[in-house]
């Protein structure tokens, strides 16, 4: 485990927290007064991770080139994360030809090759996939580990259990991470999950699994850590859920009329709890609080220019890319 | 015998998870496990005569598996099963309100599901109610090794007058944290590690200990508890606890498990006796204070911290001491005799 | 395609896995893996003998969990490996197919290109056993109506080798549908096509490309798989009767040969379609709509089919061949044809 670097995991929590709020925005911007979930700069369903921001930066603090990550249709905090290119995310998530995928994938479907991430909308079926990358590593002899990327509901799929007997059966290096936000869109944990937790769901397969509380972004970091270095040394996989929070909706234009804490969620905001954190300790002034945000700013509106200035593909290249 | 005997249930959804099952292949105590225990706990409970019982609320589905189970015909000679109204926060808190308001409700018995974390969570809390414990965390000085459905008989024999409980209890000690005022306690062990981080709270890295406060340690102990038993092991019910310091470069060497599975040798500086009262002042000039192998407070260089020994933690009751009374004091006169 | 003087005769199972132990030979990155495909050699003898020279690091026996094992091979040929999955029955793609359809056959597209998923997807299709409804389909138009993912489907041994290493070479995700009584399998129908002439070397069939089984001039039988095999029979029946039967073997599904086929029915003026896969939707009305797009004018006569009449395969005996496409059949459908 390298050495925790506290300001570099809140400057990104803040770089992802601002990226998420941003796209929110444009998002909302041009689809009023009728609200067409088609419509806009930004089409499609959006599924923004705001709140989730511990879960991949506890992680991602950890990874080097090479590591994979397989994140579901809520990914930007992880892609962001590990480095995939912003601008280039951005134009992908605006369908601009500038963009990871030409504007084929969309904000559910970003692929970087270079940085070995890619997301899945389905739910759970990006696990094997990493199991799958997780077993060429080893095929390799490499020393790089894959990530999967889940959410609390997706654990009550096939593919979330078959993976964590292929990943068991054959020591894989791979670390399976179930945010577990409490909402299955809009079913909660209890009403649809025998055995509250999957850290327990680890065990039946003999893979330990670690459940981290409080959407702490230092316990993410030394679970993590943990993991990531008992998969590189070849000891197999491991699971940890963490208890986050999900700040905005399912997606954009979800009113939540199911969640009765909604008053009360901006409360468990993990950014301002870690500042304090850091303040506590000495490590963060205000001065840096508001340089960190103001770089994230000035970063994501450059993104966002970015995208805006990317061509549109033309309706043509559709038909190009099913085959290589 | 009592009429209306209750006992009360604290049970800790999130025992068992931490760090220690990566870097340790720590124990698992799944959900499922703990809704079992305490089905076996109510088996005890009923057959003792405790007519009610009061269990802790809690968003990690231990209450809500347990009302599944008593809702079955199978358990309708459970006695009735009432839920703490309690607003749920999934921190330290649902345990402390849950423990007064059973306390309010006169039980009188208190069993606790949990590893030394959960238990330590009641001291203060509890006064004259005897306190029973069955051990799911992961790394568990503090609660024995007892089976559910006995510790239900023995506190089901307490709480319903069946025994007299000054027979089968005892004061255990506690460890005090204070910055002036006390901040923190421990039932086990209170430990000053190195660094700042408190993080995923479990003590696993053996190389930032620097000293040791320890209310028992006993020869087979795991945990922070077990460097003492290995060196001067000490009993729960003797007055005195014990105080070790640790150096790496120190020739005294003790190989010990600090958590299940994790086996570490350390270096000894020193071992006093902790007379009870007698503040000691720590003297790392900054660092984590860890409670019962939990990092739980950080404090910096100038901050004035001293831990002491108090005689006066939960009032324990002995399972192993509980039944031998029973056994003496009450009788079946129902049923065949076995012994034809 | 080399040439070759051997007149070495094998099964269409020997020269799949003989296909792929050269791959072996000739690519680190390739390995096996699926149900049995280990000790056992592949339930329809698809990896025999590979277990033996490769061992059980190459050649992998996977838990019965195929979104886990198919999801597996994505991943490791994402990661640039070439991974030979097994998915023992066509009939389980239930259990799987949103790794097939979903990952497999569409990550190259959503990723604008920047991602190849080379990777064979081998299953055994096909009835006529008493298998039944489970255990009996062919479902390659299902596949092949879903884009993303190359189709292939041998008809006889050397195909079925040369058609592997090609598979095995493609950047694309390759679906390899071999029939089960077309393998050559002891424990099977005895179809004598299912043995034939393989060079021991390697060699590739191109994925893409249909050939002409048999030559003639006065109706086509555009077909795959074990069809081709049964066709041939009638073929030459019919040559002793009058009739010039032309058999157009698809071998692949995607990519199509539009071309072959078209020019076949150009020259006979007749068609008939042989599928065993289900009728409706399926293949046999896929090649209609093409000679009907291209030129209604090149038929004589009206399109013909013979496919699985839209209901499940039925377990016995008499109820099956009711149902498949066999030679009686097919030699009543070109003298219609003819008539």
């Amino acid at each position: 485990m390298g050495e925790l670097d506290r300001l570099a995991m809140y400057t990104q929590m803040v770089r992802i927290r601002q990226y998420e709020s941003r796209i929110m925005q444009e998002y909302h911007a041009d689809k009023s007064p009728a609200w067409d979930i088609g419509a806009g700069l930004i089409p499609g369903e959006m599924h923004l991770a705001a709140g989730q921001e511990p879960a991949a930066v506890g992680v991602c603090a950890h990874l080097k080139k090479g590591d994979a990550i397989t994140a579901p249709h809520r990914p930007h905090h992880f892609a962001l994360a590990h480095g995939v290119d912003m601008n280039k995310m951005t134009a992908e998530i605006y369908g601009r030809t500038g963009g990871l995928c030409k504007g084929k994938g969309g904000h559910m479907h970003l692929f970087d090759p270079e940085n070995h991430f890619s997301c899945s909308g389905i739910i759970a079926q990006g696990l094997p996939v990493a199991c799958g990358q997780a077993l060429a590593f080893q095929r390799k002899g490499t020393d790089n580990v894959a990530i999967a990327v889940t959410g609390e509901g997706a654990a009550n799929q096939g593919a979330f259990h078959e993976s964590l007997n292929l990943a068991a059966v054959w020591d894989l290096p791979v670390i399976f991470v179930i945010e577990d936000n409490d909402w299955a869109i809009s079913v909660p944990k209890d009403a649809s999950t025998a055995g509250a937790s999957n850290a327990d769901r680890a065990a039946g397969y003999g893979m330990p699994g670690v459940r981290v509380e409080d959407n702490d972004v230092e316990a993410m970091y030394e679970a993590a850590g943990a993991a990531i270095d008992r998969a590189r040394a070849g000891d197999g996989p491991s699971l940890i859920e963490i208890h986050t929070l999900r700040l905005f909706g399912h997606f954009e234009g979800d009113a939540q009329a199911y969640r009765p804490e909604l008053a009360t969620v901006n409360e468990r905001d993990p950014i301002p709890k870690y500042a304090a954190t850091l303040q506590e300790l000495g490590e963060l002034t205000d001065d840096q609080i508001a340089s960190i945000q103001a770089d994230a700013d000035a970063e994501v509106d450059a993104a966002i220019e970015f995208a805006k200035a990317s061509p549109e593909p033309a309706p043509e290249d559709a038909l190009l890319h099913v085959f290589a | 015998m009592m009429r209306n005997a209750s006992v009360g249930i604290i049970a800790n959804p999130a025992s068992s998870r931490d760090i220690r099952r990566i870097v340790a292949r720590g124990p698992a105590t799944t959900t499922n496990d703990k809704i079992n225990s305490l089905a076996r706990l109510m088996e005890g409970l009923a057959a003792t005569g405790v007519k009610r019982v009061v269990s802790m609320s809690d968003a990690g589905g231990i209450a809500q598996g347990l009302a599944a189970i008593a809702q079955k015909p199978s358990a309708s000679h459970w006695p009735d099963l009432d839920f703490v109204d309690q607003e749920i926060t999934h921190g330290p808190t649902d345990t402390i309100s849950a423990v007064r308001s059973m306390r309010s409700q006169n039980v009188g018995a208190i069993v606790v599901l949990g590893g030394d974390g959960t238990n330590r969570l009641l001291l203060g809390e509890t006064g004259g109610t005897p306190v029973a414990s069955i051990s799911t965390g992961t790394n568990n000085a503090f609660p024995r090794h007892d089976e559910p459905t006995v510790v239900g008989f023995a506190a089901g024999y307490v709480a319903t007058g069946a025994i007299d409980s000054s027979t089968c209890t005892y004061r255990a000690k506690s460890l005090g944290v204070m910055d002036g005022t006390q901040v923190m306690g421990a039932l086990v062990d209170v430990a000053i590690v190195d660094g700042d981080r408190i993080a995923s709270g479990a003590v696993w890295d053996a190389r930032s200990l620097r000293e040791i406060f320890l209310c028992f340690a006993e020869a087979d102990a795991v945990g922070l508890s077990s460097v003492g038993g290995h060196l001067r092991p000490t009993s729960r019910e003797e007055p005195q606890g014990l105080h070790i310091r640790l150096d790496d470069s120190s020739p005294v060497r003790v190989t010990v498990p600090i958590a299940p599975g994790l086996v570490r040798e350390l270096g000894i500086a020193s071992v006093s006796t902790l007379e009870p009262q007698a503040e000691i002042r720590i003297e790392s000039e900054a660092g984590v204070i860890s409670v019962d192998g939990e990092r739980s407070m950080r404090f910096v260089s100038g901050t004035e911290i001293s831990v002491s020994l108090d005689t006066n933690g939960p009032l324990v009751l002995d399972v192993q001491r509980a039944m031998a009374e029973a056994a003496n004091t009450t009788t079946t006169t129902k049923g065949e005799d076995t012994h034809g | 395609m080399s040439t070759t003087t051997e007149t070495r005769r094998i099964t269409t199972a020997k020269a799949m896995a003989e296909g792929i132990g050269l791959e072996m030979q000739r690519d680190p990155n390739v390995f096996v893996m699926g149900e049995d495909v280990g000790a056992y050699g592949g339930i329809f003898g698809s990896t025999t003998d590979l277990f033996g020279e490769f061992g059980a690091d190459r050649v992998i026996d996977t838990p019965i969990s195929e979104t886990g094992f198919i999801g597996a091979g994505i991943g490791a040929a994402v990661e640039g490996l070439r991974p030979v999955v097994e998915l023992m029955f066509v009939d389980f793609y239930g259990v799987c197919m949103d790794q097939i359809s979903n990952h497999m056959a569409k990550i190259h597209y959503e990723s604008g290109g920047n991602v190849k998923v080379p990777m064979v997807l081998m299953t055994a299709t096909g009835g006529g056993y008493s298998d039944a409804a489970q255990h009996s389909q062919c479902l390659w138009g299902t596949f092949a109506h879903l884009p993303g993912m190359k189709v292939v489907v041998p008809s006889n041994p050397y195909d079925a080798k040369g058609l592997m290493i090609s598979a095995i070479q493609d950047d694309n995700p390759v679906m390899y549908m071999f029939h089960k009584g077309g393998q050559g399998l002891v424990w099977m129908e005895k179809n004598p096509r299912s043995i034939g002439e393989v060079p021991e070397e390697s060699y590739t069939v191109p994925i893409g490309k249909a050939a002409i089984a048999k030559e003639g001039s006065d109706v086509t039988i555009v077909t795959l798989s074990l069809s081709v095999q049964h066709s041939l029979d009638v073929a030459e029946e019919l040559e002793a009767e009058g009739i010039s039967v032309e058999v157009v073997d698809l071998r692949s599904l995607v990519p199509l040969d539009k071309e072959t086929v078209l020019e076949s029915v150009g020259k006979t003026g007749r068609v008939l379609v042989v599928d065993e896969d289900y009728k409706s939707f399926g293949l046999t009305g896929e090649i209609a709509a093409i000679i009907a797009e291209t030129d209604p004018g090149l038929l004589k006569k009206p399109f013909s089919r013979l496919a699985v009449p839209d209901v499940p395969i039925p377990y016995a005996r008499p109820m099956e061949y009711g149902i498949l496409p066999t030679r009686d059949k097919i030699k009543a459908a070109v003298k219609d044809l003819m008539a």
